[in-house]
């Protein structure tokens, strides 16, 4: 199991996956953004999307919990 | 060889400079100096030739070759590697694929046309051949991502300190369109591949319109954008232009990545026209009123409500209130 984590603090633009999706390791599966600044997130590992814990347009910290993938 | 010709042609003009002369200075033979000077009119330069007195240069052409550019470089990170081309779809995706494949920190693509121009939110930026700056500037710094953002207002202020060098007196809305009259002169778009605690690269992405040319312009833009050459008198040279912003841009980034965004901040501030002013903050669906009162040690902006209270701004398309 994996938790994908903010890298920095912003806004969800986009989420390019759905739960029980299948995403392999590097995989885009979340945009953010901030101050202009667009940052894919990428899968930390291969497997399924297990839970989504944003939606597009959440304002994020750093370090939080995105995505956890099983 | 090409950039040793060129650098005599220019010294002589607009006398000559004979055949034999290139050849001796650079250890050619005049054949191979006529054949440079065919390339060169195929690149092109406009140069005479005379039989008896040899060549002369006429005119440089009006494009960003990297041997005229490094005439007026001084920097020392920023455009070490200099990709051109002629088009692109888009420099940033060209930059991407570059740092995939491991390009340097400093390395600059540079293009006299994209067709397909990225903008913000997947829009596109109008990049027309020979009508503007279009740019991409690859950082591989050792900064953390969570401030990588303010890279963001460093590139704005390298960008609007060269424009106020030249005399065209424009301002940084939040966080860094660069703005004349309220019209949108120079946008920049920065995309950050990281991992959790570590930047494999940045891409910052400029564009900057010259000389629109208002005929041809879509309708949606036609209304908000202009071109430094409405506001400077007696022409822009796009390749000054080019060299200053990235010799502007070297500076800064080092003091950047050592520290120094502070005094950067304050640059920021000092061409601000967003700072006092009444703002709508527009993001995804939701509108934010109020006073545009500060920014942050981080680039946030902050924001007094209307109803008192403070919001700090991280994301959202800022319109100016009068």
């Amino acid at each position: 199991m994996a938790d994908l984590i903010a890298p920095m603090s912003g806004k969800v633009q986009k989420v390019l996956v759905a739960v029980g999706d299948k995403v392999e390791v590097d995989d885009e599966v979340i945009i953010l953004e901030a101050m202009k600044m667009e940052s894919p997130i990428f899968a930390p590992e291969s497997g399924t999307v297990k839970e989504i814990k944003v939606n597009a347009g959440d304002n994020v910290a750093e370090e939080q919990v995105l995505i956890v993938i099983e | 060889m090409k950039a040793k010709i060129i650098s005599l042609l220019k010294s002589h003009s607009p006398g000559y400079i004979s055949g034999e002369e290139i050849s001796s200075i650079l250890g050619i033979s005049r054949t191979a100096v006529w054949k440079h000077i065919q390339k060169l009119r195929d690149n092109g330069y406009q140069i005479e030739s005379h039989s008896r007195i040899g060549y002369r240069l006429v005119q440089a052409p009006d494009k960003l070759y990297q041997h005229e550019l490094n005439e007026y470089m001084k920097s020392k990170i920023i455009g070490r590697k200099i990709v051109y081309r002629e088009v692109v779809d888009s420099t940033n995706k060209v930059a991407k694929e570059m740092a995939q494949k491991g390009a340097e920190e400093g390395t600059v693509i540079i293009a006299e046309e994209q067709t397909a121009g990225k903008g913000r939110l997947g829009r596109l930026w109008f990049s027309p051949a020979g009508q503007g700056l279009w740019f991409s500037i690859i950082l591989r710094s050792q900064i953390s991502p969570a401030d990588a953002p303010k890279m963001t207002l460093v590139a704005a202020v390298a960008v609007a300190r060269t424009l106020r060098e030249i005399g065209i007196p424009v301002g940084i809305k939040w966080p860094n369109d660069i703005l004349i009259r309220e019209r949108k002169l120079a946008g920049i778009l920065t995309e950050m591949n990281a991992e959790i605690d570590k930047v494999n690269y940045l891409i910052v992405g400029i564009g900057i319109n010259i000389s629109l040319n208002g005929d041809v312009l879509p309708d949606e833009i036609a209304s908000v954008a202009t071109s430094m050459e409405e506001y400077a008198e007696g022409g822009i040279s796009r390749i000054r232009v080019l060299a200053s912003i990235l010799n502007n841009f070297d500076s800064l980034y080092q003091e950047f990545t050592t520290g120094g965004f502070s005094n950067i901040l304050d640059s920021w501030k000092d061409m601000s026209v967003t700072l006092n002013r009444r703002v709508k903050i527009h993001a995804l669906g939701k509108i934010d009123e109020g006073l545009a009162f500060d920014i942050d040690e981080d680039g946030a902006l902050i924001l007094k409500k209307d109803d008192g209270t403070i919001k700090r701004v991280l994301s959202g398309e800022v319109s100016l209130r009068t």
